[in-house]
């Protein structure tokens, strides 16, 4: 996630995927045989299931997997506030934020028989989302994990996956 | 008055809904459920003609608008002569080829004709396009209907996407009184 411009490690990702999906307007009109469509609007959502991931012995660290939960679950109050929240006031508190996304795939194969990594790439999505759904799970003698939904605020901000413009279509 | 003709833009219909209009009568019921009709005339009027232009350009939208100012603003008509308001609509000499009389099993006669089967007897047909159309021909014998249309209401112009809306117009077909 990014946090203030710089890139932080919170959580170890177990698995991740994204969907790209575009709705298409139908311009079929009378006499015509065959359904014709143009492009519609584009959204792009994805999920992930995270682990709970923090090292013991580095404080230095300040984020974590409760940065995903941040995101989306808001107080009523600061929890240092002792304030009792009226009951008309349940209602309204902090707004959600987006976040910055980032999932990675590491395609460096020098291990794998191209020292060089010439040619290679590291293929990611970046993207602005919400958080749109986050559930946790924690059972004796397993890692706390979570599944996270995401849903992408806009096109994505950078992807090697397609450089692809209008031009090239 | 009858005005100036206006050529509606050359936009293909994605639906089209017609009304032939009535007779101008008054119908009278005794108590009793007997009826008398009152005829003032013999030609039709009033027809009615809704079109919808589903998912076109902004361009076209602003097309179908300044024809709607233009027609209404000072009384002139709308003309469909040799647009695509009629498009889907199959000529009816095209009945004629064994292809499409074995689909629809009927024949264009465009002389008063009896049924092979029954010997009942019945009028030439007629091209639906005409009737669409109310003014201008299209090349069979029956004539323009002598009505003309205008803008029953304003387009109503919805916002789908960018640059892309859906427009639906209704018509009125009028027989215009005094000079024509």
């Amino acid at each position: 996630m990014k946090f203030q411009g710089k890139w932080e490690y919170v959580a170890k990702v177990r698995n991740w995927s994204f969907s790209q999906s575009m709705s298409v307007l139908e311009t079929t009109a009378l006499g015509d045989t065959d359904r014709t469509i143009i492009d519609g609007v584009r959204s792009l959502t994805g999920s992930c299931s995270v682990l709970y991931y923090s090292d013991d012995d580095d404080l230095s660290r300040s984020y974590g997997l409760d940065d995903f939960l941040r995101r989306i679950m808001k107080p009523y109050k600061p929890l240092v506030s002792t304030e009792d929240p009226g009951g008309t006031d349940l209602g309204t508190t902090f707004r959600s934020g987006k976040c910055g996304l980032r999932f990675q795939v590491d395609r460096n194969r020098s291990a794998l028989g191209n020292p060089s990594g010439e040619g290679d790439e590291e293929r990611y999505l970046w993207m602005q989302a919400y958080i749109t759904n986050i559930t946790m799970t924690m059972s004796v003698g397993e890692v706390l994990s979570a599944d996270v939904t995401f849903e992408s605020d806009g096109a994505a901000v950078e992807n090697t996956y397609s450089n692809h413009t209008a031009a090239d279509d | 008055m009858a005005g100036q003709r206006i050529n509606f833009p050359y936009i293909k219909p994605t639906a089209r809904e017609y009304s032939p209009g009535e007779f101008p009568q008054t119908l009278f019921q005794a108590q009793n459920g007997a009826s008398v009709a009152l005829k003032y005339g013999n030609h039709r009027v009033n027809a009615s003609l809704k079109l919808t232009f589903q998912n076109i350009s902004d361009i076209e939208a602003s097309r179908i608008l300044r024809c709607y100012e233009m027609v209404n603003g000072p009384w002139d008509y709308v003309s469909f002569e040799a647009t695509t308001m009629n498009i889907g609509f199959l000529n009816p000499d095209d009945y004629v080829e064994p292809a499409l009389q074995s689909v629809f099993h009927v024949k264009y006669h465009d002389t008063a004709w009896n049924e092979p089967n029954t010997g009942l007897s019945y009028p030439p047909d007629t091209d639906i396009r005409q009737y669409h159309k109310e003014g201008g021909r299209t090349g069979k014998p029956e004539g323009p209907s002598g009505l003309k249309y205008r803008f029953a209401s304003p387009p109503v112009v919805r916002s789908v996407n960018r640059n892309v809306c859906t427009v639906t117009c209704e018509f009125t077909a009028f027989l215009d009184g005094g000079l024509d």
